[in-house]
This record gives C-alpha cells, structure tokens and sequence, in this order.
C-alpha cells in the first residue's frame, strides 16, 4: 500500500509537466479567464513590470484562495506558492495558525518567521479573508528581500489588499453554507476489548487478571450500561458535523477622482462539541464568528497630489463550553478508558471513578461553566503621495502612516461540579462513592488575552523614466516603526524587557537599470538599526545584486515559435534576521539580586548580587548570504517553465559558545555569541500549460515543487563522547532517539541483549541498538549515550502543489493537491500509549505483540503499569509523515449572461467547495499532521452562490 | 538633472542633521530595572552584596551541599550537579549503602574524564565562578566613588577576594595538580589562553594571595559577623598548601605516572625532592598555633570532658569540637546553607535509609576501626575468626571512636535513641560495616531546622599538620610529660591531640619513619569524615595500598547473645580497586577537547 503510496506521488510531481499539461487562470470573482501572468508583480515597495523581474517571487492572487473554506488565511496557501512550506498547526476555529516556513529551516535560532507585509507594514494576515485579497508574494531571494535589510532572512510574504479601479461601481455578493466534520478522529478499544487486553497486560506484568470472562461479556453486549459501561467518549461529546458560514459584500469602482474598495465580511465555523449551550444555562455552544471589513480608498486631491486610504480590519468573538481552548478536554477523550464510568448514573448524577484523574467531559462541558474572547484588530494605513514631475520628469514623492492594534478580551464563567463513583456492594445494592469533585456557583472573569500595537512611518521618493533605450527605476526611502509585537517566543528574559516595544530605523533604496529590454541589473538595499544592539552596533547594511537577460528579446529568438520568452537571471546579497533570540538587550551585563550567606547566627541569608549570562556588546543581527539562478521560459504560448536554485548561507546565528570557552573563564552562563551557521540548498520548479484561450473547453495544469536541505554548519554544542549524539553537519531538528531493532523475539535474547540500566526486559519488548556509552563505547547498557540521528525533521523536504481546472461552458472544476515527503512523524500521544499513565488504549494495541503473533507484530507486548523500557523515544514509533492532500475540490456552475443579464445581474454563479477531502499517507491512526489528541482536522463542504451587478 | 541632485542632497541633509541624533535617541532601551555592573559598583551597599555572593559561590565545607542552581550548574548545558554522598565511603573510612551512589566510582575505579565531575569535583563550576568574581572585585573595587566604600573597606574586599581566590586555586591544586591560574576576569575565550601552570608556579600563586590577603583581613568579627575571612583562616590555608605541597606526591622529581610528554611532569610535581617544604610547612602550621590565642581560637579541652560517658558525650571536648556551632576551635566554618531539617540537605547524605535518609548512610569499615587504639594506648586486636566480646571492644577504644561512630546500642539522636546494628536490628539494613559513621551529624538537626556550620578549618588539624611536616623535616623530636598548648616538636603536638580526649601520649623512642605511621593514624582518627583522608591518602601515596583503597575491605557481622553482649564476625562485604591515575583527577573530557588543558596522566 505504502508504495502505492509513493508511487502516485511520484508520477504527480515528476511527471505532472509532460505535454498535455496547461494553464489558465479562473478567478471567480469576474469569472472570466484571464491571462495567467499579469502585467505587473509586486515587489518589495512597489511593483515591477513581470518580465523585468530579475529576483525569485511566486505570487497567488485572492481569487484562488476562496477556493478553499477556512477561517485563517495561511490555511488557504497548502501547496500554493512555490517555495512556502505551509504546516497544519491547530485546527480548532480561531487557533488554527498553520506555520510557514519560506523555503525550508535557514536557522536553528528560535526566529524563523516569515516577514508579513500587509499593504507595505508588518501585519498579521491570518485573521484577513481572501475576498479582500488581490495577491500574495512570497520574495525569496536577497534581490527581491535586502529592501527589507535586518528582517529579510527568512523570506517575505506581501499581501496587497484590493483597490478600487477605474470602472462603474460593481456589487459583488456571495454566500457559501457548509458544515465541517473531523476528518480523522482516533479510535480507542471498546470495552469488552479495553478489558481483556488489559487482563493480557496484567498478565504480561505477572499480575492477575482484572475481570472475569463474565464481566468481559457484560461490557459487550451491553446489558449493565450502569456496572459494566461502555462509552465511546467521542460521541458523547461531539457531534457529526458543524455548520459552516461565509457572506461576503464587496462594492468595487472609481472614476478619476475616486477610487474604491469596500468590503463586509462574516465567516462562521461551529465547533464540533454538541450544542452544550442548549441543554443548560451554565454552558454555551461552541461558536465562532468574525466580521471582517476593509475600506480602500484612494483620492486624486489635486492634480500633483493624491491620498490614499486603508483601513481594514476584524471582531472576532468565539466561545467554548468549558474553557476557551480545547486541548484539555481533547486530552480527557482520549485517555479515559471506555469502562471507567458511565456518563450520567442511575440516580442522575454525572459518573466518576474513585482515585483516577479523569474528569467527566460530558459534565465538564455542560455543567462547569464557558469562556468567550472578543478580539479586534485594526490595520490601516493613510498615504499622500506628490507628483513631483515639475522638479524632474518621473519623480514623486510620498509617506504614509501606518496605524495597526489588536486587542483580545475574554469573559469567563466557572463552576464546580460534582460526579459520583457508582458500584455495587457484596449484598448487590446500588452504592455512590462520596461525592467527587464540589460544585460551586458559577464566578466570572474578564481576562485581558493579548494585545500588540504597531505604528510605523514612511517616506519614498520613487523615479522612473526611459531615454531611448534606457530604462531607470529609482526608490529611496525611509522607515521608522515601533511596535509592542508579543515575540516571548523568541525572545527570553524579564517581562519588563518584554513589554518595551520593538523599533526599527531605516533606509533603502532600489535601482533598476533596463537596457534595450534584454539586459537588466539591479541593486537594492537597506541600511537598518534596531534598538536591540549596542550604541554603535545599532546599524547595519544589507545590500544585494541581480542581473537578468531577456534572451527572447535577441535577435536569434525573436519571432522563434518554440521558445516564445526565455529570461535567464542570477541575485546575490545579504540580507539579515533580527528575531535572534536570547534575552533582550544582550549588550547589558546585567547582576540579580538574591539571598546568599548566613553570617554570624543569622538564620535569613544576606542580600547578594551576581553576574547574570555574560554580555555580548557585540551582539548582532543572524545574516545570510543569498544566491539565486532562476531561469523563465515559455515555450508554444502556453507552457511555462520556471526553475530557480539557490544556496543560502545563514551565519551569526546567536550560540552559547559551548565547545570553546573553557570554564575556567568563570561564567555563570555562557554568552550568546553571533556564532552559528547553516546552510541551506535547494531547487523550486513550476510547471504551467493552458490551452487555447478560445477553445470550447478550457483547461490548465499548474505543477510546482520545493526541495531545501539543511546542514547546521556550526553551532558551537556540547562535545560528546559518542560523535553519533552530535548535531552539527545534520539537518536543523533532526530527531535524536534510540534506534529499535524490533521486538525481543525470547526472554532469553532479551536478558542476553543490552537493556535500560535496572529494568527486566522480556520477549515482545522493543530491542534497541546499543552504540554508545560514558567512555564512547557500547556498555551493554541502553541510555541516552545510545541515541543517534532517527528518521526526518518534522518539516518536510520536498513539498508539491498541482492546480488544475476546467471549464467548459457554464461549468468550471479547479483542485489542489498537495504533497509532501522527506518527513517523518511519531506516535508519542496518549493513543499510541496502551494503558500508560491509567490511560485508554487505542487500536493500534490490538497489532501487540503475543506468543502467537511474534511474527507479525508490529506493537510491543502490552503492559498496565507504566512501562519503562518499550516507550522511550526510538525509531520504533516513527513513520513516514509523507502525504498527498486534496486540499481544495470547487466545481461551479455560472449562468450565462443572457438569463442573468434579463434580472440586471453582471454575474450568477453556484459552485460547491471541498475542503481537505482526502489523503493518502502511511499512518492508519489519524491525520499525519495532526497525531495527537487535540482538536482533529477538519474537512468542509459548503455550496455557494455568487451574484454580481 | 541638476535640479535633482540638488534636491537630493537637500534631502539627504535634512534628514542626516536633524535625523541621525533622533534616530539613535528613538533607538535607546528605556530605562528598566536592570542592574548593571556600574551599578553594583557605585555603592558600598551594593559591593557587600556583591561580596557575599563570592563566600556563597566560594566556601564551602567537608559535606556536600545542595549547591543552588546558579552556583552548581554548568554554564555550558545549564545543567545542575549535585554531589550524592560524602566521601568517607570513597576512602578505606566507610561503605555507601546505596548503590547508585557516584562515590561507590571511586571504589571499583569506575572514574572517567567524563564522570568527574559529578562523582567528586561537583564544586568545578562554582569554582571557577568564584574565582571570576573574586577577579571582578579586584578590577573594579578601586574605582567605587561612594565615600562609605574607604581605603579600609576596599583594602578589606581585596583581601577577602584573594583569599578566596587562593581557596579555590588550593581545592584544584590538591585535585589536579597545576592549574591555569586566572588572575583577571576574562572578556571571552580569545583572551583565554592559559594552559595549566606549573605546579610549583600553581602552587606559588596560591601563596601570593595569602600573604597578600593577611596583611589586611582583621584578627576577628563580632559574633553577627562570624564566618567572614580572617587573617587566622588564611594562616589556615597556607598551611594547608604546604603540607600538600611537601607531600610525597608532589615533592619529588619522579611522579606516580608520567606525563605522555614527560616535559610536561612540572605541571603534577615540583621535579626534585626538597626536605625543605616541609620545614616551611612545619613553619606555617606553627604561625597557626602561635596566631590562634590572639583570634580567639582554642583546642576544647576541658578536662573533665576527655573522657565522656555515652550519656554525657555532647559535652565530650572531641564532640564539642566537630558538633557545635561556632565553638572556640574552629577558625572558619561553612555558613552557605540555610535552615535545613535532617531531611534535608546535607544530612540526608549522612542519615542511614534505616533512619530516614534518602541517599544512604556511610557505615564504617573494620580497615578503619582497626586503627582506633583502647583507652591505653595498646592495639586492639580484632580476631578474624570472630569473638563474642564485641560490647566490650567498643568500650575500650580511644573515646573519640564513642564521639563519633554510631556503633551498636550508642546513639544517633533523640529520633533514634539507640542504634542498633546487630542482625536482625532495626538500623542493620545497609550497615555493611558494623557500625554508622555518624559525626558530622549534629544532634540538634534531629530537633529541627538549623542553620549549619560545618567547620573548614579547625585548629585541631593543624597540631597535626605541624607533628607531620615537623617530624619529616627534624624527626619527632622531644616529648614532654605533659605535652603544652604551644608545641615546639612532632611529639609534643600528636599528644596534645591525644590529651584533650583522654589518650595517653605516644610511646617514646619513635624513628622518624615509625612516628610517621603514628601521625598518619592519629590523623586519620582526629579527622576522620571531614574530608581529609580522602585526600591524605593520594598525598602520601598510600591509596593503592592492600586494605586502604586495594583489596578485600571488611565489616562485621553482629549476632545478639543477650541484651547487652553481642558477638562479631568479620567478613570481606567487597573488594576495591585503585589505580595509580587516580592519584590526581582527570579534568573533564569536554575541557580538554577544546584544547586548553593538558590532561592528567593515565586517563
């Protein structure tokens, strides 16, 4: 099956670009086809005419991303921009941020987020819908990013929100109606199978058994639901499907004066808990439902000066029985064993069990209260732009301010509630335990969640002008930003430090030379300070190069009917990453109070103050040197061909010097040193074909595919004794674990073969390589001496897309598949963990390994107690985390114009979406992405209508 | 064209005189709360914090602490180290009854480069931190402007930061031999090159700082200001540094091992013999004995007290002088801990399982009890068939055994009234040897929280100090009836030891060689469990001797007959292994891989 598997991906990614595929471009929005490439693309601070671009950018315009239903915008980029990893993260509606990764892991600090850039500042995009979306950059290489300087590292997502344009005011609505359910939800043991694989566990341990056969019976045909329960957790709690909801109103046109975009939105996704709200007063449903608005307006005021004007912006309220987030009860699904207690008793009081750690979801969710969140964002932006022609032809002059907030409240209401133990005594009567839990009256409280504030100024001076054949694009300008961004997760040390904005100075500037539209080079940079470095190491400088030759445009290609455009291009440069990590403000040599010496009979220690992590007044930005060839082809009008390799070297990546600095300097903590490197290689390939425009039945394929591979080049680590443990020269997160031989196949191969220190491993448990020990030899003795490199990172290395769709008359179909390989996945949740921690036990407990099934098994011998030997961290519980994903299924249906026109309507269209339909992959438990025993993944389905005047 | 190169540089202008002064303003950290080190040196205040941190990061006692986490941890991983057991189970002393111990290493040579560190030299880390500020002081204490911080105080912060420096350069001298002596604090690792010194330059180093220290430490504090550094502490340290150095270990041209290069020897032993050491050991310990009146330090010895029963044995002038607090015999003591129960640290390294500990008891070897002559001086002879007279042994050994050792139907504390270690008795578990080392468990742990004050140095070690140096300097010398409090031969010393618990002096007509092995035992018993014989037995090369860290090692086994008679059986409860590269430590495998240290011989 796996090779199936491998096989299918194969042929999809590398033999998706054989002739008869094509491209086009369907936006639903206008619902004509239009041609793929548009004229012009945007690049940092500004836009460039598409052929003319000599850097690395993929781009995706909002239209194609309505395609896909999710309440976050990056889950709507799987598998669609080449070059940008997209990772499931959460999955529950309104924590369901997938992570990014722009081409590959370039660092193995804690920063490796992608720069967002909303209209021109730093944003978050996920709370945006794609109806307000015109298109998304990715800028990859230093060309296209060093105008970013000390942020540019890990590449820059550019969102640019719809404008109004010259045209009569078009009204655009549309509805979509659906419902979620989860995709993949684990499966656990029923009762009578929970019992008697548990009875085998005992045994396994040398324990007697726990229930008699008659028991076992009870629990499965279930004649005592009281005494001999069997509750699937899952369906007590959630419902089969949710409903889903999106509305959007857009009102777009201009004339010389005015231009504008409008834009209401609302997207609603029920959670997947049953309606907890309806059946109690002290509960509420699982809601979640944000309005998303967004006014882009653009005023010629006079005739040199014109304004422009962004505001777009949320409220977002979501609301959970219980608490607001739902990993816990998640967690209490899949750990309480399906015979531990009925939901509800006899008498009516919510069930429990004596001495056990579960709680009960049921009446968790409907008896101890719920938590709402309201948050709102604001991202807006107000430009005055001058025409300053008169000074010179081609000049203008502009600034704008930016003013971007968000801020979460939540409200809280929790109560206690009591559950009963219910057992029967020797007589046979009925008993309840003493209550288990209190209840209490319900108390409230209004939490602050989070809040940021950017505010951000700039200034441009842009030139453009052509002498005869030669064509010059100029930009100079200036930024200044502050922002109180909550980045605790890269950056460590005192709150107070926390909380103090981050700000950025600085300049750059861009100049584009054409000549003759063959021959290109340009030159960019930036020139940038951050308050994060030493007086004097505040600035730094980050240029970068590129060079591009239209060939087509030779005399030997012009008017070639095979090669119809060929662009060769090369980019180097520097760019930077100012998410180094590390405390705050490392140049500070910073002392801490404390309590230390007991002089004299005092029985209180005396004040003291140490030297806290050595400073570093030479800390600085992680930088990387970036190389980028790409070449673009077109061949026939209709294939296009784009391939780009690059190699990136990232260095001063911040290091605790543990391999050098000798100890005898003293040091409480070492320093961080701007030490570190990695370098990171790879390819990206796009492949489109489109048919013949005016064909009856128009179709195009759109293939792209990323490889990066990284090396930690030199991170300073502890010297270890066993060279296997090491990480420098591996990939960035390579996993590091014992590595399983299989399973103990006698106890006396067992008791012969080297075993954790102190435990009594028999046949059926997992064997494990013995490599290593405390003088860097095999010692007979597994620890953590044996663990080496096991299987891939988490991220993938190879990721794909494919986007293909047709049309035929009123009909249209468009999917996205994508998939991913080189990653390797672990069944470490409490499903994968039989009976470990009093826990559940999930199915794959039934491919254990017996005496009679030695040979086939594929899961250790079983044991109740918490087994020592069989669940470390080994290759034994990793797979391969590839898959193929279809990510996103619309086939519509538009009426033709002579029906709609008679009802004043521009356009009608129904189409129906298939989000996350289905995937192939290796693991039969759960979705690859997401194996542990939260929130599952989500498949959606909703129809649509859309009508334009 | 013109226009706009004019406009530009109009532009640039402007934005570069009125810009670039704000731009590096808007960059500036806003004011915080962080203390920085400008600050810890603008006040006087601030400095005596900053001090006190340099006695928690550097004293440190015969027991092992629970070092805070800051102080203990590596600064490379982070990691914390704590010590598990005392020592004494890693000499010919005593037996650890846990298994897991890291000291139980030391006995089946189970010491690597890369264990070190937490099966003896826990402190490495704090040492060289220690060392680090004591280093930062002496750069930055002259430049304190706040007139509280006078000549006097600044003079005194010196002082203390040298002691301390010389306290931690002694505790890797008698670990490793020469040392890199770090005289300056260290901006980073390029700065860093010292190699290791060599150990007659190490050991100079050492010196240096004490005589620089004694000129300006005080004689004495009030009593709040008890355990602050004293000329007498630092009177104590060298004498300490010289006795080790006159020791045959270092004090030859031929060490135990060769160096791979045997270039590099000097780095382990000073490369000639020089009778010579010894006379200037002999010298210091003796400025000890001479300064000790004037600090008010005195031997305890009253004399009703020499002899005490096992009802009045907290008054015994040997108990006295290890158990309580602050008492007139000890010149510096250990004050890092805070209130600790018995269940804390350290005396759940002491406790045996049986009576609550955690980590296991240290029970005491018949190698050891051997050397504990009866009341008369005679050797007491232990039968190896066994006897049944054992109440009676005990009752007849030198009173200190009764003062220190938890032996059968003595006792532990008010919680464990009477010991019992006979088979089948309640705290026999474990007890390997026969009997539980008890010192330096205080009674007054058992009741409570108590603030501990192990000593470091106490005047009775150096009586011992100047008999061994002074008899292999001029030979035991002459004894007097009754030996004075101020010695002025190797006789004379051992036996004022002897006097002050009851024990009659040394036979007359030693040779040099025999009163040698007399002082070695009577040191071993006068010291036992602080910390010494460990140490001792490396410096005078006898580790590898049958029966001390080689060989069988013996208990005894213990029959109750009646309530009050009980037989013995000595018995072999294991064997030991030692080997000549265990005379000094390796350094830690990672210290030597980055290329600094040349390491020890035989690892």
């Amino acid at each position: 099956m796996q090779k199936t598997y491998k096989k299918i991906l194969l042929v999809i990614l590398f033999y998706a670009g054989t002739s008869q595929f094509i491209i086009a471009q369907n936006t639903s929005d206008s619902s004509t086809i239009i041609v793929a490439d548009s004229e012009v693309v945007n690049i940092g601070f500004g836009q460039q005419k598409t052929k003319l671009v000599t850097s690395a950018i993929s781009t995706i315009k909002g239209a194609e991303l309505q395609k896909t239903f999710s309440t976050n915008l990056g889950a709507t980029l799987y598998g669609r921009l080449s070059g940008l990893t997209v990772m499931q993260g959460g999955n529950e509606p309104g924590n369901n941020n997938p992570s990014i990764n722009a081409r590959g892991n370039n660092t193995f600090g804690p920063g490796n987020n992608v720069l967002i850039i909303i209209d021109g500042f730093m944003g978050d995009y996920s709370q945006l819908v794609p109806e307000e979306i015109e298109e998304i950059s990715l800028l990859k290489d230093a060309s296209a990013t060093a105008i970013y300087g000390s942020r540019a590292a890990n590449g820059v997502i550019l969102v640019t929100t719809k404008r109004g344009r010259i045209a009569p005011l078009q009204i655009n609505f549309s509805t979509q109606q659906g419902f979620s359910q989860a995709e993949r939800l684990p499966k656990f043991l029923d009762a009578a199978n929970y019992a008697s694989l548990y009875n085998e566990a005992l045994a396994n341990d040398g324990k007697a058994p726990l229930y008699t056969t008659d028991e076992i019976t009870a629990y499965q045909n279930g004649s005592d639901p009281y005494f001999h329960p069997n509750v699937n957790w899952y369906d007590e709690v959630l419902r089969k499907t949710a409903p889903v909801a999106n509305y959007n109103l857009s009102l777009r046109g201009g004339n010389t004066t005015a231009k504008y975009f409008v834009m209401l939105n609302n997207i609603s996704s029920q959670g997947l808990y049953k309606n907890f709200g309806d059946m109690d007063e002290e509960s509420r449903n699982s809601t979640y439902n944000r309005f998303n608005f967004r006014a882009n307006i653009d005023v010629n005021l006079t005739k040199r000066l014109s304004a422009t004007l962004l505001l777009g912006g949320s409220v977002e309220d979501k609301g959970n029985p219980g608490s607001l987030t739902t990993g816990g009860i998640f967690g209490q699904l899949a750990s309480i064993p399906s015979n531990a207690f009925p939901v509800i008793n006899p008498n009516g009081t919510y069930g429990a069990k004596v001495n056990a750690s579960y709680v009960n979801p049921y009446s968790s969710l409907l008896k101890t209260g719920y938590a709402e969140s309201n948050g709102r964002t604001l991202q807006s932006s107000f430009r005055l732009s001058y025409d300053l022609s008169m000074i010179t032809k081609g000049l203008s002059a502009s600034t704008v301010v930016s003013v971007n907030n968000f801020f979460t409240s939540g409200s809280n209401k929790t109560k206690g509630i009591e559950r009963f133990a219910v057992s029967k005594n020797a007589a046979g009567d009925t008993v309840y335990s003493s209550k288990i839990g209190q209840t209490s009256s319900l108390v409230g409280s209004e939490p602050n969640l989070g809040q940021s504030r950017n505010y951000a100024i700039q200034g441009f001076l842009n030139y453009h002008r052509v002498f005869g054949k030669h064509d010059i694009y100029a930009l100079a300008m200036f930024n200044s930003d502050n922002a109180t961004i909550d980045k605790s997760g890269i950056f460590s040390g005192g709150a107070s430090n926390l909380s103090l904005a981050y700000k950025n100075n600085g300049g750059g500037g861009r100049l584009t030379y054409v000549n003759n539209t063959k021959y290109i080079a340009e030159f960019s940079m930036a020139y940038m300070g951050s308050e994060n470095y030493a007086p004097g190491n505040r600035y730094g400088f980050f240029p970068a190069a590129s060079v591009g030759w239209i060939a087509s445009n030779e005399s030997f290609l012009q008017n070639n009917k095979i090669i119809t455009f060929l662009k060769l291009r090369a980019s180097y440069g520097l760019v930077g990453n100012d998410e180094i990590g590390g405390a705050r403000f490392l140049y500070n040599q910073n002392y801490t109070y404390g309590d230390s010496y007991y002089f004299g009979t005092a029985t209180t220690g005396t004040a003291s103050l140490s030297e806290g992590a050595l400073a570093n007044p030479d800390v600085t930005w992680e930088k990387e040197t970036k190389a980028n060839i790409g070449i673009e082809a077109t061949f026939f009008n209709r294939l296009d061909f784009t391939l780009d390799v690059f190699n990136q070297d990232r260095y001063d990546i911040l290091i605790t010097p543990t391999r050098t600095i000798p100890l005898y300097l003293g040091y409480t903590a070492l320093p961080n040193l701007n030490e570190g490197k990695v370098n990171n290689k790879g390819f990206e390939a796009v492949l489109r074909y489109r048919n013949e425009e005016k064909s009856q039945l128009q179709f195009f394929v759109e293939t792209n595919i990323f490889y990066a591979r990284n090396k930690i080049v030199y991170n300073g680590e502890v010297i270890q004794v066993n060279k296997a443990r090491l990480t420098e020269g591996r990939r960035i997160g390579q996993p590091f674990g014992l590595r399983a031989l299989g399973l103990f196949a006698t106890d006396v191969e067992a008791s012969t073969s080297p075993t954790p220190f102190g435990l009594v491993v028999k046949a059926g448990d997992v064997k494990y390589q013995d490599i290593g020990g405390p003088a860097g030899v095999p010692d007979g003795i597994i620890d953590a001496n044996d663990n080496q490199p096991i299987g891939n990172t988490g991220l993938p290395e190879l990721t794909a897309g494919l986007h293909t769709g047709l049309r035929y008359k009123g009909f249209d179909l468009d999917i996205v598949i994508q998939g991913v390989t080189g990653t390797t996945v672990y069944l470490g949740s409490s499903q994968f963990r039989p009976f470990q921690n009093n826990g559940q036990a999930g199915v794959i407990a039934l491919e254990r390994w017996t005496p009679q099934t030695a040979a086939t098994a594929t899961f250790p011998r079983l044991s109740a107690y918490d087994n020592l030997n069989n669940y470390r961290y080994s290759s034994f519980y990793q797979y391969d985390g590839s898959f193929i994903k279809l990510r996103s299924v619309e086939i519509g249906y538009s009426f033709t114009k002579n029906l709609i026109n008679k009802i004043k309507l521009q356009q009608a269209r129904l189409f129906l979406t298939g989000t996350n339909l289905f995937s192939l992959d290796h693991i039969a438990y759960g979705n690859t992405e997401t194996l542990g025993t939260g929130y599952p993944s989500l498949r959606t389905i909703a129809l649509g209508a859309r009508i334009q005047f | 064209m013109k226009k706009l190169i004019a406009i530009s540089t109009i532009i640039s202008i402007v934005i570069f005189t009125t810009g670039c002064k704000k731009f590096e303003d808007f960059l500036d950290k806003a004011p915080g709360v962080d203390v920085t080190e400008d600050i810890v040196f603008s006040t006087r205040q601030n400095v005596e914090a900053y001090v006190s941190t340099l006695y928690e990061y550097g004293m440190f006692s015969m027991l092992p602490g629970r070092l805070n986490t800051a102080i203990a941890s590596n600064p490379s991983t982070g990691s914390s180290v704590t010590q598990i057991g005392t020592l004494a189970a890693a000499t010919d002393e005593g037996k650890n009854e846990a298994t897991f111990q890291f000291v139980n290493t030391w006995n089946n040579a189970g010491i690597l480069p890369t264990n070190i560190i937490p099966s003896e030299d826990y402190r490495y880390y704090a040492r060289w931190k220690a060392i680090r500020i004591a280093n930062i002081l002496l750069e930055r204490i002259d430049a304190v402007t706040d007139p509280a911080a006078d000549e006097a105080f600044k003079k005194q912060v010196k002082a203390e930061a040298k002691f301390f420096r010389a306290l931690q350069n002694f505790e890797l001298f008698k670990r490793y031999g020469g040392f890199p002596v770090v005289l300056k604090r260290y901006a980073n690792s390029a700065d860093a090159v010292e190699p290791r010194s060599t150990l007659a330059e190490s050991v100079a180093a050492i010196l240096k700082d004490c005589d620089e220290a004694i000129i300006d430490l005080p004689v004495s504090y009030p009593a709040t200001q008890r355990g602050k550094a004293t000329k007498l502490a630092v009177l104590a340290l060298k004498s300490r540094t010289l006795l080790y150095a006159a020791s045959p270990i270092f004090n030859t041209g031929t060490p135990y091992l060769s160096m791979a290069d045997a270039a590099n020897n000097k780095l382990i032993c000073y490369g000639n013999a020089d009778n010579n050491r010894w006379k200037l050991a002999a010298d210091a310990a003796k400025e000890v004995l001479d300064q000790a009146a004037l600090a008010g330090a005195a031997l305890i010895d009253v004399p009703a007290n020499r002899k005490p029963t096992l009802v009045n044995r907290a008054n015994g002038n040997y108990r006295v002088s290890w158990e309580r607090q602050d008492n007139a015999e000890i010149i510096i003591a250990d004050k890092t801990m805070g209130a600790t129960s018995r269940f804390g640290f350290p005396w759940q390294h002491v406790m045996p399982v049986a009576m609550g500990g955690f980590f296991g008891g240290t029970s005491v070897t018949l190698n050891f009890v051997k050397k504990y002559e009866d009341t008369l001086g005679n050797v007491v002879v232990w039968n190896d068939a066994g006897g049944n007279d054992l109440s009676e042994k005990y009752a007849s050994l030198d009173p200190r055994f009764k003062q220190s050792i938890g032996y059968n139907l003595s006792r532990w504390d008010a919680n464990h009234p009477i010991i019992q270690t006979f088979i089948g008795g309640t705290h026999a578990p474990g007890c390997f040897g026969g009997a539980w080392m008890a010192k330096p468990y205080a009674e007054a742990v058992g009741g409570g929280n108590v603030v501990a004050s192990i000593p470091l140095y106490r005047l009775n070690e150096f009586y011992l100090n100047y008999a061994e140096a002074l008899n292999e300097a001029e030979g035991p010398g002459v004894a007097s009836t009754i030996p004075p409090d101020m010695p002025t031969s190797a006789y004379d010393a051992v036996n004022r030891i002897r006097l002050r618990s009851g024990m009659p002096n040394l036979p007359l007509g030693l040779s040099q060689s025999q009163f040698r092995e007399r002082v070695r035992n009577e040191r071993a018993l006068e010291l036992v469990f602080e910390d010494h014989r460990f140490w001792d037995i490396r410096r005078w090369l006898i580790a590898e001797n049958d029966g001390v860290m080689k060989g069988a090692m013996y208990g005894i086994k213990i029959t109750k007959l009646t309530a009050t008679t009980f037989s013995y059986l000595p018995y072999s409860f294991g064997t030991r292994t030692f080997n000549k590269n265990m005379y000094l430590h390796p350094f830690d495998l990672n210290e030597v891989l980055k290329g600094k240290l040349v390491q020890n011989p035989g690892w």
